[in-house]
């Protein structure tokens, strides 16, 4: 019962964005420190690696765009399901609040493999099974912000949107499959390896350091983005208003 | 009893909707000419010699059905959606996916049944051989069927929405994906003379998801588009 | 309690909050109930089951064989107050406090409605007051943002494909395909609804007034002839107690205005219940009569 209360005192507007208000310095405090370490030591300090010289280095950007990509779809197709099932509004804000970020990792993510494949194989783009796989992800994303932009009512939109992304999620899995399957069929590409089967500590852990510093960074930006929806949605402001008057 | 069982009601709508297809052919004619447009220009942008016809053969057959495919779905529940038909589908004590899966179903069999027939047309045209032709209508058969059924899905999602040309194709396709995979491969083996059967089982069990999901995903996106 | 017909079961208690201690409350009701039976239109009555605070009546309507289950709620007795002067009401669908937006706009604002049975409700409003959001809240297409909806005392979450086995509504459109005949139209409609067969299709269309265009198609026909096969869909519609009606004057002549009050008045002394929705006055009333403005 405590734990009902508490989720249903979180899904009001006002406590909310109030929640997300306060937990903003907790992400990009620690988001700071991480990245900072992780991409110094990943872009400088860390030694070349024997086969790839200091190309592989773009993995510290690549892998954890890969990530975010992916978490971010989940997260919007998990926070989908409870707004259709249990109708609450807050899930659409924060659906609508991922949409654009998870779409901008996605596209870092492809950005960056393919500067990662000019030296590799010497060409900017192939059609390697994880990069067509983000590119589809990235067609998923873009897919659902036309249907939500497609609507001109608010409501509208985001039932609509929210069960596209639950399809979508769906289909992920099956995709992924997929693509992987046609592409040890045409063993025309090489694969994107990792740093080679093991990964020495000096690289993993500044490469770890980066997974997380990225997710709190994915967090701290879902946080405003989430505020500014919040505000986008509100129909009756006078908590905004004594808000605002409150602080800064 | 105050109701017709379900049989009753389902036999009903699908002789309403044969009714429909056979009183606007165009519907489904026009895609079909489509298709076989689409098959035209490949030669013709490409090049018309066999051997390079055959080797890109599955890929442009399942490109062409995949495009066609969108555009007659894109018109499915429009018409009853305008004219408040839906609504009484939905208010009706009958569970709407089984109504609802019926339309599809008469909807696939004007659309990509016919397309199935008509494919050795175009294989006949792409230099494949005719040993390939009944994997490719299987294969065909089983992947316009999974279209439809995704089809609708995103027919149903963009119902009250702007009306936007390309709105369904970039929606689905990407779901569309796997049995595009799945079929041109099954076609490729076939026209090497090859054991398609692998490809044949991932497509169909590809299709067997995507109707067990559909159904119940096109009644929500239904109700919600209702509301 | 006596009186004519179903005007005492009609009494509708302000205040419902029933009493804890429930044996006495009980045993009131439980005399009130057959005498209020009693005086419904109906041969039988019988007293299913009770609790304290509500329990259900369930009456049966021979001549058609429909039964009006209608929830009993015990008012709150005030003290000394004597039982026999109980006020009950016999509760279809209640919705209390509903709220509803359209994008920046508040269409419902803590709109509370309830109607029972043998009840004709008319709402009324001006364009654009929210009647046919209302009436599409009821009828459980949409969803309120806020608010109770219940469908003899159960929630619309889990009571709505009972609701929906007992509706019959006709939407502000016509709700038929333009490209199929009156009769297709209306033979569908039946057959989804109904088990009527087609000889009580051509019937329910003569009696519309549009019997010669039953092989027109819908397209065709005149604004006024869609909405008399539209509301043909009435006269086979009696085994649904409860219809919800948006708007069913709208382009009718006087004949057929006259014609769609008479069915709505015959639905509402068989017990049935009519909730329309309409901004002119009509010029007669129908029996059990009702009005709630939005």
């Amino acid at each position: 019962m405590g734990m009902w209360t508490w989720f249903h005192r979180l899904a009001s507007p006002p406590s909310c964005y109030r929640t997300a208000g306060q937990l903003k310095p907790w992400f990009w405090i620690p988001a700071v420190l991480l990245l900072g370490y992780g991409l110094g030591t990943g872009l400088w300090f860390a030694p070349p690696d024997y086969q790839q010289g200091d190309a592989y280095r773009i993995i510290y950007i690549h892998a954890p765009s890969a990530w975010l990509s992916l978490l971010a779809y989940t997260t919007m197709a998990v926070a989908s399901a409870v707004a259709l099932v249990w109708r609450i509004k807050l899930a659409h804000a924060l659906t609508a609040a991922l949409a654009p970020l998870g779409a901008s990792f996605t596209l870092l993510c492809l950005v960056t493999g393919s500067l990662w494949g000019r030296p590799m194989w010497g060409a900017y783009w192939a059609w390697d099974a994880r990069l067509t796989s983000e590119l589809i992800l990235l067609f998923l994303y873009l897919g659902y912000m036309a249907l939500r932009a497609a609507y001109d009512e608010r409501e509208r939109a985001d039932r609509a949107s929210a069960v596209l992304a639950v399809v979508g999620l769906v289909n992920v899995p099956v995709i992924h499959f997929s693509v992987v399957w046609w592409n040890s069929l045409h063993q025309g590409s090489t694969v994107i390896r990792s740093g080679g089967p093991a990964m020495p500590t000096s690289m993993l852990i500044p490469l770890l350091a980066c997974f997380f510093g990225f997710t709190l960074l994915l967090a701290y930006l879902a946080c405003i983005r989430l505020r500014a929806e919040i505000v986008l949605r509100e129909r009756k402001p006078t908590w905004l208003v004594n808000q605002g008057r409150d602080h800064d | 009893m105050t109701r017709h069982p379900l049989r009753t009601v389902l036999k009903h709508v699908f002789w309403r909707e044969l009714a429909f297809a056979a009183q606007k052919p165009s519907q489904w004619l026009q895609p079909l000419v489509f298709f076989l447009l689409v098959i035209t220009l490949f030669p013709l942008a490409l090049s018309p010699d066999p051997g390079v016809l055959r080797t890109l053969a599955p890929g442009m057959v399942w490109v062409a059905a995949l495009l066609s495919a969108t555009l007659s779905l894109e018109g499915l529940f429009r018409a009853d959606y305008d004219e408040g038909v839906l609504e009484q589908w939905a208010l009706s004590d009958h569970p709407l996916w089984a109504l609802l899966a019926v339309k599809i179903l008469v909807h696939w069999l004007f659309t990509g049944l016919t397309l199935v027939v008509l494919s050795p047309l175009a294989a006949l045209s792409l230099a494949v051989p005719a040993s390939a032709w009944p994997v490719l209508m299987v294969s065909l058969a089983l992947g316009s069927l999974s279209l439809s059924m995704l089809g609708a899905v995103g027919a149903a999602l963009t119902l009250s929405a702007r009306r936007s040309a390309t709105l369904l194709s970039v929606l689905m396709m990407p779901l569309a994906l796997p049995m595009l995979i799945f079929g041109a491969r099954a076609m490729d083996l076939a026209i090497l003379n090859e054991d398609p059967s692998g490809a044949l089982w991932l497509l169909s069990s590809f299709c067997v998801l995507s109707v067990t999901l559909s159904l119940p995903t096109v009644a929500a996106s239904i109700r919600i588009a209702l509301e | 309690m006596r009186g004519a017909g179903i005007e005492p079961a009609r009494l509708a208690a302000r205040d419902f909050k029933s009493r804890a201690s429930t044996d006495s409350a009980t045993r009131a009701w439980s005399r009130m109930i057959p005498e209020l039976a009693s005086n419904l239109d109906t041969p039988s009555a019988s007293f299913c089951r009770g609790n304290g605070r509500a329990g259900v009546v369930r009456t049966s309507v021979n001549n058609h064989q429909m039964s009006a289950q209608a929830t009993v709620k015990c008012a709150s007795r005030r003290h000394g107050g004597d039982p026999a002067t109980e006020k009950v009401a016999f509760i279809l669908i209640e919705a209390t406090a509903l709220e509803f937006w359209r994008q920046d706009r508040c269409v419902l604002d803590r709109f509370s409605i309830h109607c029972g049975a043998a009840e004709a409700v008319h709402v009324v409003g001006d364009n654009g007051a929210g009647k046919t959001t209302l009436l599409r809240l009821l009828a459980g297409l949409v969803w309120p943002e806020a608010g109770d909806l219940r469908f003899r005392g159960e929630a619309y979450a889990t009571a709505r494909p009972k609701l929906h086995r007992e509706l019959c509504f006709i939407g502000h459109g016509h709700g038929m395909s333009g490209d199929l005949t009156a009769f297709d139209n209306l033979r569908h409609w039946a057959v989804l609804y109904t088990s009527a067969n087609a000889a009580a299709v051509e019937s329910a269309l003569d009696a519309a007034g549009v019997g010669d265009c039953r092989h027109r198609v819908v397209r065709s026909l005149s604004a006024g002839q869609k909405r008399r096969v539209a509301l043909a869909r009435l006269c086979l519609a009696q085994s649904l107690p409860l219809w919800m009606l948006d708007e069913p004057w709208t382009h009718l002549d006087r004949d057929g205005s006259a014609w769609a009050l008479n069915l709505i008045d015959e639905h509402v002394r068989r017990g049935g219940t009519v909730l329309f929705s309409a901004h002119a006055d009509l010029g007669r009333h129908p029996h059990g009569y009702r009005v709630v403005p939005v």
